[in-house]
């Protein structure tokens, strides 16, 4: 039986209900002029235009729809597909998809392969980060943006302040490991290899990200014999060293 | 069966519960009719119905004819029925129908009793409610021990006349099969129903009152509109005008 | 309309529309083929426009996620679609004035405008086919998929106004001028935009019919203020000439409205005038025609309708946009429905 010889339902005037007050007190009769409805004419009264505008395409854009999804199953979509797509070309369509996304995946599988950093992860600990790898340098890379209220965090090694206050002979040194800085710092008290030896305290630190500078302020007393004194400053935001402040008291003169 | 030979035009009216079982095929191929199912829900309950010799105010219930809901369970809702008392076939007509209905909650998970044995517990439900709750109603209807008294129930002749024995002629039933359970209207769960009126299929419709037919709430009237609008939408009547509560403000 | 609101409007069609325009020239200009035809082609680009489709394609792939460059190729070939859409409607209406000059087909001839509407179509393949190799094969051929059904719809659109003038249609419903509309404007103007932008931002994963919704409340909301511009606008800004859809006897809401509100001796004028050819219509005929539309509410029965496509244009948009993070892409749809009334 094909489809013209079987039987169907009716074509319906409406397929919705009529959300206004135009039918409240007089029904309209069936197929008459409906308010609202494709088969209205526009509206007399200017109150009742908006609503039965709203009302009319709604109607409008849902028949539209309800047609395009019988054709689309006419023609072998399915009844929701609002794209036509018939057999053999939608199985073409697939393979052409299918083949185009495993070349896409290959092409970022060989573009990611390139780009990866070949570099392992530096373990991490209370002693390291340990350099390890080619080079101590991270490679250049823009500093990303970051969200509203974030720290920024710039991935370009820091530049170094020292105020140094001391009526003595130093030499001091500061090393930075190529971890980015987050902040706030702390640096360790300053010690000597003899465990009596006195400490270099109250050393001030303070990263600013604006300028991505480290400034490092050190009072040394005047009585602080020779010797070489050493110390860690970290992260606050993880706890985890970023370099080691040394300074070398040297004999006075 | 086959289409133009066995039938020609096709109307789906199971309940609910049923579509998953009786649509398979419906819901594998159109997204549509899957979301539906997939957003319809539905719960088993338990109704009572009882036939009584007195009226309701002679019981003590003096707020006239009544349909209530937020009672206790296990049957919080309470229709008074006693206008189809004539309609019914009695050589004695009841003074009163009284029908109760609730939720039944479903069988504990890992047990698959059957429908008889749910049935029982409704039964049992309906015993202890009798004697325990219902006198809260119907203050006359308590013996002086407090349970329910059992001769208020109207039976028919010939069976057993004793005590709680005639609440056997009563009515009650765990509606715990699919096609018979409880259509609910969850928010946001509406805009995915199917209308009777619906032209995706041009030799099908549906109806029940989990379809879009103007009354999305599960209840006998939303059950006849959506029957009314499917015939509308078989062979054009009745009018859509005429289908009281489809088209308002 | 809040201030901030056409504010957002205005900054985003400027900044899309630099946008599209910069990158619409690189597929105009040429060292190659007859130089006449491409400066042609470049005639109504030039004379400006707001870029409202491919800004709507910029912000709706934005929207979801996607570039502004992944969706610019796509933005343009639908501008250049649009503008060979022009050369010819403008051919077809009779039409004396575009952007506020004289149309193509007047200052050079049918012909040749006609072959330039066609090279502006046919230039608009090269950006769609561009998607290909920059958004992947799959993506380029969904969009390219989704051109057709824009352009065929568009055709039929078309062909209806031309069969209603042809036949001096007067028995027409407003029904019968949105089903029009939804063909002739509606897709190319704002449901194909934000169907290819959110093919675009999505990966073809999203439910497109909800942007026919969105796109065909805002598109017949703008087609009639359109509409209303052409009678009671602003001449100076307005670009076309003034009443020029009375003289083609453009069926609009309003024309449509006062053939079913006008009295018998009207109607019966109105008629004989609507049979006339546009050459036989003259400035008074078109000026008493404009008169008893607004005697008999013909305008601002338009308005209203536009007011109450509008509201459901927002409404549509939070079904369309609702689950999209907050940008300025996004902004710009949301009050896009509100600038429609708003525009001159």
């Amino acid at each position: 039986m094909t489809a013209s010889e079987r039987a169907k339902k009716p074509r319906l005037k409406r397929t919705k209900p009529i959300r206004s007050w135009s039918g409240v007190f007089e029904p309209p009769p069936e197929g008459a002029s409906v308010a609202g409805s494709p088969a209205s004419g526009p509206a007399t009264n200017g109150a009742k235009a908006v609503p039965e505008a709203v009302q009319l395409g709604y109607t409008v854009i849902q028949d539209y729809l309800n047609e395009a999804r019988q054709e689309a199953q006419r023609i072998g979509g399915t009844p929701r597909d609002t794209r036509a797509s018939a057999g053999p070309e939608r199985l073409t369509q697939r393979l052409f998809q299918y083949t185009s996304d495993l070349t896409n995946l290959w092409l970022e599988v060989l573009q990611a392969s390139t780009q990866r950093d070949t570099r392992r992860e530096p373990p991490r600990g209370t002693a390291g980060p340990f350099v390890n790898g080619y080079h101590a340098e991270p490679a250049p890379s823009p500093t990303p943006a970051a969200p509203q209220g974030a720290p920024v965090v710039s991935l370009q090694s820091p530049s170094v302040s020292l105020k140094l206050c001391t009526s003595r002979r130093v030499e001091a040194t500061i090393e930075l490991r190529p971890a980015p800085i987050v902040g706030p710092l702390v640096a360790h008290e300053l010690r000597a290899a003899d465990p009596d030896a006195p400490r270099v305290q109250g050393i001030e630190l303070e990263y600013r990200s604006t300028e991505n500078r480290v400034h490092v302020s050190i009072r040394i007393p005047s009585d602080l014999p020779e010797g070489v004194y050493s110390g860690l400053f970290l992260d606050r935001s993880d706890n985890l060293p970023r370099g080691t402040l040394t300074v070398t008291v040297l004999p006075q003169d | 069966m086959k289409l133009g030979r066995d039938f020609d035009l096709a109307l789906l009216g199971v309940g609910v519960g049923a579509l998953p079982y009786v649509s398979r095929q419906l819901i594998e191929r159109d997204p549509a009719w899957r979301s539906m199912v997939e957003h319809s829900a539905s719960v088993p309950t338990q109704a009572l119905q009882l036939w009584l010799s007195e009226d309701f105010e002679s019981l003590g219930w003096r707020s006239g004819p009544v349909n209530l809901s937020g009672f206790v369970q296990p049957f919080d809702t309470w229709a008074d029925m006693s206008h189809l008392a004539p309609e019914e076939s009695w050589p004695v007509a009841p003074r009163a129908i009284a029908y109760f209905c609730s939720v039944f909650p479903d069988a504990p998970p890992g047990t698959q009793p059957s429908t008889d044995e749910r049935n029982e517990e409704v039964f049992e439900n309906a015993r202890r409610f009798l004697n325990r709750d219902v006198g809260w109603l119907w203050p006359g209807a308590k013996q002086p021990t407090g349970d329910f008294l059992w001769d208020l129930l109207v039976v028919p002749p010939g069976t057993p006349q004793d005590g709680e024995a005639r609440l056997r002629s009563q009515f009650w039933r765990a509606n715990v099969r699919p096609s018979d359970r409880y259509t609910l209207a969850l928010p946001g769960t509406l805009q995915f129903r199917i209308s009777p009126l619906d032209p995706s299929y041009d030799n099908f419709a549906v109806c029940g009152d989990w379809t879009d037919c103007g009354f999305n709430e599960g209840c006998v009237e939303s059950a006849v509109m959506s029957g009314r609008l499917a015939a509308h939408a078989l062979c054009g009547f009745p009018a859509l005008s005429e289908i009281v509560g489809y088209d308002h403000p | 309309m809040s201030t901030a609101d056409g504010q957002v409007v205005a900054s985003q069609l400027k900044a899309y529309g630099e946008l599209a325009r910069m990158h619409l020239w690189e597929y105009l200009k040429t060292e190659r083929g007859p130089q006449e035809l491409y400066r042609l082609a470049a005639e109504y680009p030039r004379r400006g426009g707001r870029s409202l489709r491919a800004s709507l394609c910029i912000a709706a792939a934005r929207c979801f996620g996607a570039s502004t460059a992944e969706s610019l190729d796509s933005a343009v070939a639908l501008e250049l679609l649009h503008n060979g859409f022009l050369v010819h409607d403008d051919i077809e209406d009779e039409s004396e004035q575009r952007r506020g000059l004289p149309t193509l087909h007047l200052l050079h001839g049918i012909p040749t405008a006609l072959n330039v509407g066609d090279a502006l179509a046919v230039l608009s393949l090269q950006p769609l086919l561009r998607n290909c190799s920059l958004l992947g094969g799959r993506l380029g051929l969904r969009i390219l998929q989704e051109t057709e059904c824009m352009a065929r719809e568009s055709v039929e659109g078309q062909a209806l106004e031309l069969e209603w003038r042809r036949t001096n249609a007067i028995n027409l419903l407003p029904a019968d001028y949105l089903q029009m509309i939804l063909k002739k404007t509606c897709w190319y103007t704002t449901i194909y935009p934000c169907r290819v932008g959110a093919i675009i931002g999505t990966r073809d994963n999203v439910d497109l019919d909800r942007f026919i919704r969105y796109g065909f409340f805002l598109g017949a909301a703008f087609q009639i203020q359109d509409d209303l511009l052409n009678l009671v606008g602003d001449t100076d800004r307005y670009g076309k000439e003034p009443s020029g859809d009375l003289l083609e006897g453009k069926r609009t809401l309003m024309l449509i409205h006062l053939l079913h509100q006008a009295p018998a001796r009207e109607l019966r004028r109105l008629r004989s005038l609507l049979r006339l050819e546009r050459s036989e219509r003259t400035p008074q005929q078109v000026g008493w025609i404009l008169d008893v539309m607004k005697h008999h509410g013909s305008i601002d029965y338009a308005r209203q309708v536009a007011h109450g496509l509008v509201g459901a244009a927002t409404h549509e948009f939070t079904a369309a946009f609702g689950d999209t993070a907050d940008s300025d892409a996004r902004r710009f749809l949301e009050a896009l429905p509100s600038w429609v009334l708003e525009r001159t």
